[in-house]
């Protein structure tokens, strides 16, 4: 809390800094900022302004853009070119001049949807050198290496937009306006659902996808506003500059706005600010380099990642967190834990004695290989369904079928009484209401314990972009709520003290607590779990067979893909047993301990029928 | 017209590394400053690709190595970005901005084939990338080294378990591939002319010619970047040469929308 108000003091002191810069000379008393100053600390913050957009698409959904410079160049040609040929007073043509960025940034953003890493690095850059090549060769549209030149001089309400020392600098207070509402809606993008959606998705892709986030759509959007920051930088140059030319938003300057955003810290708040401070003072220096700039820049960037890879802000907020705080014990709770208001997460009496899933037929084949067969199963609702089967039988391929991480070859799965179509993704049935673990546990290890379930409550907010990024009445409502449930699922299941912990400072068995909890934060009819008791204790399996054997007496039904025959035996309702692919046995435990395929299926032939094969 | 195929041999090289294009720069520079310093050209070109041997594995050794044990690929992109810039603009510092030709015995006089002139050079150019995809299939497949690369490309820890020094067979990659870059570098200088801005653009075509046709599969990338080169000559023959880039970039972006997996490249089972 403390150090969130000493960043809005930081803020607010830097605001009244940058405002109060033009008056200085009255100060003291020489003509110190002249109109060329006063143009310089425009540029730097209109710099900030992109960067900050650059920052939301790296730091938050991990995404390198290397191509940023040509979304900030086509804002600007999109202004210039408005104004100079179509007429559009300075608002109409700012608002186009990043609509169609954002507009790029979303299809730049389709590629995503398939290649990621290093692949759409290079397609960013791609991107770059076919704008900048357009922009050279269509000269009579574009006016070539001579530019657009020219440009009318904007006005708003009226009024004259000038940048003069002498006279007037109205433009000066309008670009640190937009630089002030950048910094807010960085601010109010990272600290909600959608914010947190798209480091989830940097961090674990699956695990975002079964939690109901659409991986494809939230990155869309990262890409989508931090072009359209872009498109507004890219409007305040043209319009500040008057002139436009290709030479401007060049591959270098791509890497230039890159390396602010890694500099001053990427994902962190004050980062681009720092960043661009930074290295726009750096360069007015590096200027007299000449060709050994660009040198400079490449040195300064191996150079940063080298020494701090966090960059200035991260490195410096780290070494405050482990100054300040000391590691005190934490107590784990009991597990489960019936706290009041549980009943919301699992209260479903509708569905009571209905069937949740009916497979028919499932067969799913990877080129020659078949890893399941021809499979029928039918799971009641409010039961725990248990399957088990030999090493590479297709439980876990089963369950990536249900939850649509997989396509099934052949047949039809049939969710809560609606056939699925095959082109149902994993995050339109998780917002159906299935929620799932995975057998090696999938968290997003640099969040929080409690952001961890909060993006499991994703989908659960009504609030749109817009109202979030306004923080209107109904964001505060939803994010309280959801805050208030979070702690209760993690109290649920012990683990209210870690709260404040990133979760991949967690032990193991802590691990799949949380794991449990944030599927849980779903508010799920049908819950899979892929082999919950891997690497837990004796004591904490019991622990876990009481809490889904609750979560069933309460409505919720269970899958659960397990190797632990005492777990099975307790809390299982109805076993089906797999074995290269094909269903051998179906029904209660009992049923199932005394199926001779069975004791085959484990034992190999010859093993006596009646042996205490599944026993306990 | 088949000439720009060559453009290609180096991306058989399978190394994912932004110098890439600056090494290929590289070893067209450097030949024609070592033979400025009076060397003959056999002796140029080799201490030019030896050069580009050795800034390769330095290159793996100091930029890309402390940076690849994390699961996310930003740090080793970005450092090698960082190198490649400070390659691209020392060079242009000192080398000076503008190309200098490099004459070879090749280049004197073009060979008439049905009307169209082409230089032995560039007819060299196929031969040469021929003969090294072939010699690079069987390095992979038949040689312990060769396998032990392709061993570490699919899993470095488990080829580290059965006693592969990963770490060493990546430096070796990295060595191998700007060898091979320094070698088209070479092959092509004569034909376009040497000079520091030559790389950025044929580095990142390569790498995009790589990625569609599926990075793993070598004949694929040779194939692809012959279509590729014979395309680019097309597009500048009857559209125009200035769209030529603009045009290529965007179709090969399109592609890789449909074929994500590449043209010739196999489709990864995703292991949920």
């Amino acid at each position: 809390m403390k150090a969130k108000i000493a960043g809005w003091l930081a803020l607010l002191l830097l605001a009244v800094l940058i405002a109060g810069f033009p008056w200085l000379g009255d100060l003291i008393g020489e003509r110190f900022p002249t109109s060329y100053e006063l143009r310089l600390v425009m540029r730097a913050m209109i710099f900030a302004i992109v960067v900050i957009g650059l920052n939301l698409l790296v730091g938050l959904a991990g995404l390198i853009s290397l191509g940023q410079a040509a979304l900030y160049g086509l804002g600007a040609h999109v202004a210039a070119l408005l104004s100079l040929r179509a007429g559009f007073s300075f608002a109409e043509s700012m608002v186009f001049a990043i609509a169609i960025p954002a507009m790029m940034g979303a299809v730049l953003a389709f590629p995503t949807v398939r290649v990621r890493g290093v692949y759409l690095a290079v397609i960013t850059i791609a991107f770059g050198l076919i704008f900048v090549n357009v922009l050279r060769e269509w000269v009579s549209f574009t006016g070539g290496a001579s530019g657009l030149a020219n440009l009318p001089r904007p006005t708003l309400f009226g009024e004259q937009l000038t940048a003069l020392r002498r006279t007037n600098f109205n433009y000066y207070y309008l670009i640190l306006v937009c630089l002030l509402v950048a910094v807010w809606a960085q601010y109010a993008i990272t600290y909600s659902r959608y914010g947190r959606a798209m480091r989830a998705a940097a961090q674990s892709e699956n695990a975002s996808r079964a939690l109901g986030i659409n991986v494809v759509g939230i990155r869309t959007m990262a890409f989508s506003i931090s072009a359209g920051f872009a498109g507004l930088g890219g409007g305040l140059f043209a319009n500040l500059a008057l002139f436009v030319n290709y030479e401007t938003f060049t591959f270098n300057t791509s890497v230039q706005l890159l390396l602010m955003v890694i500099l001053g810290g990427s994902g962190t708040m004050a980062g681009p600010l720092v960043g661009t401070t930074l290295l726009f003072t750096a360069t007015q220096f590096l200027q007299g380099l000449g060709t050994w700039q660009t040198f400079g820049y490449g040195l300064l960037l191996a150079v940063v990642l080298f020494v701090m890879p966090k960059g200035v802000v991260g490195s410096i907020s780290g070494l405050l967190t482990r100054w300040t705080t000391r590691s005190r014990p934490r107590a784990t709770g009991t597990w489960p834990n019936w706290g009041p208001g549980m009943e919301k997460v699992t209260a479903r009496p509708d569905e009571a004695g209905q069937a949740t899933l009916i497979a028919q037929g499932i067969t799913l084949r990877f080129g020659g290989l078949t890893a399941v067969n021809g499979v029928n199963m039918e799971v009641r609702s409010g039961s725990v369904h248990a399957l088990i089967g030999p090493n590479g039988a297709g439980k876990s391929s089963l369950l990536n079928v249900i939850s649509g991480f997989y396509k099934p070859t052949e047949g039809q799965v049939t969710l809560f009484g609606a056939r699925l179509s095959a082109r149902t993704a994993p995050y339109q049935l998780a917002r159906l209401g299935v929620a799932r673990s995975f057998q090696n546990t999938e968290l997003f290890s640099q969040m929080t314990v409690l952001e961890n379930v909060l993006v499991g409550a994703h989908s659960h907010f009504q609030s749109g972009f817009a109202e979030t990024v306004l923080r209107l009445p109904r964001f505060h409502r939803e994010e309280r709520a959801a805050r208030a449930e979070g702690l209760r699922l993690l109290d649920f299941v012990g683990l209210s003290e870690f709260a404040d912990e990133a979760a991949g400072n967690l032990p193991f068995g802590h691990q799949r607590r949380l794991e449990i909890a944030r599927a849980l934060a779903l508010r799920p009819k049908l819950l899979l779990l892929d082999e919950p008791a891997a690497g837990l204790t004796h004591g904490e399996i019991d622990d876990l067979i009481g809490l889904i054997r609750g979560l069933a007496d309460r409505g919720m039904t269970v899958i659960l893909v397990e190797h632990h025959v005492d777990m099975i035996m307790a809390v299982s309702d109805r076993v089906t047993v797999l074995d290269y692919g094909e269903v051998i046995a179906d029904g209660t435990v009992a049923e199932v301990q005394a199926n001779p395929k069975v004791i085959e299926a484990y034992f190999g032939q010859g093993a006596k029928p009646g042996a205490p094969v599944l026993a306990a | 017209m088949i000439a720009l195929g060559f453009y290609v041999m180096w991306s058989a090289a399978k190394a994912v590394n932004f110098t890439f294009g600056d090494i290929f720069m590289l070893g067209g520079v450097l030949t024609v400053v070592l033979r400025e310093m009076g060397l003959p050209l056999p002796m140029a070109a080799a201490g030019a690709i030896l050069i580009a041997v050795l800034s390769g594995a330095v290159i793996e050794r100091v930029f890309v190595r402390p940076f690849n044990r994390e699961t996310n690929a930003i740090g080793w992109m970005l450092t090698t970005i960082a190198v490649g810039t400070m390659i691209e603009s020392a060079t242009t510092a000192t080398y000076g901005a503008l190309g200098r030709a490099m004459p070879t015995p090749l280049m004197e006089a073009p060979v008439r084939i049905g009307g169209a002139g082409i230089y032995w050079q560039e007819l060299l150019l196929p031969v040469v990338l021929l003969a090294m995809t072939v010699a690079l299939e069987g390095f992979y497949r038949r040689t312990v080294l060769g396998r032990a690369m392709r061993a570490v490309a699919y899993n470095r820890v488990a080829a580290g378990l059965v006693g592969i020094d990963a770490d060493r067979i990546t430096m070796l990659a990295f060595a191998l591939a700007g060898g091979i870059g320094a070698l088209a570098g070479f092959l092509v200088a004569p034909i376009v002319q040497a000079s520091a801005s030559m790389g950025v653009v044929v580095g990142l075509k390569g790498f995009l010619v790589a990625i569609i046709a599926g990075i793993s599969n070598a004949p694929g990338v040779v194939i692809t970047g012959l279509v590729y080169g014979v395309l680019e000559k097309f597009i500048e023959a009857y559209l125009s040469s200035a769209a030529r880039d603009a045009i290529g970039f965007t179709l090969m972006i399109f592609i890789l929308l449909l074929f994500p997996q590449g043209l010739f490249g196999r489709r990864e089972v995703q292991k949920v």
